[in-house]
């Protein structure tokens, strides 16, 4: 990824810390350079609007998936349930 | 020739996040949802030879999965929408009098928002099953399960890096498919 100075970011430096921004993993500096970007570049705006509807979206869905071990145990029944109809 | 072939093999890895979140978003429990997703999985064993290949496996299984729900309400009875009745004794005057209170529920929804929020889920779903395996998978676990970077690293034995480019890439896959099929 290219830096391009202390205070002015790229626009791959912007999404990355957008996409960190996501999940509260960017320092507060970050966000600072990322706001400052933001208002200026019509790409980095584009992006962080799109990821923040993205965001806004999961969270609203309120969807939920199996942790590994759920998969795991489901995995090894239906192999053990697969061996049953075989023989 | 059919159009489509089954794997069971690949079921866990491909259908289970989907049919679970189609499943939890209907029964509300999640101890219920995994055993009727394992009872969708072992019908569709036993009934295999069945299928035609006219369908997606997906579409097959949930045809089946959808029964099974329909099967579980009727043997609950379910009690869902009949309203709470609280029984409040009160003064001794009033022993034995009670009170019949229809109380308000807290956590209400409309039927509408439910739809809304089930449909949501599925397209959700359906958006993720079109990216690649580790990108899905990647997505999955940051996003829906909420693990930390470090463990995903740790699990996925990929550096942190790694990671950031695979989210950039699925979060920007996943915004152009719901774009697409929701916004």
């Amino acid at each position: 990824m290219k830096h391009t100075s202390f205070l002015f970011i790229s626009c791959d430096e912007a999404k990355h810390i957008c996409d960190k921004a996501q999940y509260h993993e960017a320092t507060s500096w970050e966000t600072f350079k990322l706001k400052l970007r933001y208002v200026w570049c019509r790409i980095t705006r584009a992006y962080v609007n799109k990821n923040i509807k993205l965001t806004d979206t999961i969270k609203k869905a309120n969807v939920t998936c199996l942790n590994s071990s759920e998969k795991q145990l489901l995995l090894q029944n239906l192999q053990q349930e697969l061996k049953k109809q075989q023989h | 020739m059919p159009k489509h072939t089954m794997n069971p093999n690949q079921w866990i890895d491909l259908y289970s996040d989907y049919l679970f979140n189609f499943t939890i978003s209907r029964v509300n429990d999640r101890e219920k949802a995994k055993d009727l997703v394992q009872d969708t999985f072992f019908a569709g064993l036993k009934s295999m030879k069945n299928f035609k290949g006219e369908a997606s496996e997906r579409t097959w299984l949930i045809s089946i999965l959808k029964r099974k729900i329909i099967d579980h309400y009727r043997k609950i009875n379910s009690n869902k929408g009949k309203a709470e009745v609280r029984v409040e004794f009160n003064t001794e005057d009033d022993e034995g009098s009670w009170l019949e209170k229809r109380v308000a529920d807290t956590d209400y929804r409309t039927a509408e928002d439910d739809i809304v929020n089930n449909e949501l889920g599925d397209a959700i779903y359906d958006c993720l099953s079109k990216l690649p395996e580790k990108q899905a998978t990647v997505f999955r676990m940051k996003t829906i399960e909420g693990l930390e970077t470090e463990t995903i690293c740790n699990d996925l034995n990929i550096t942190t890096s790694n990671l950031w480019v695979i989210i950039h890439r699925a979060r920007t896959s996943m915004a152009a498919c719901m774009e697409k099929n929701w916004f």
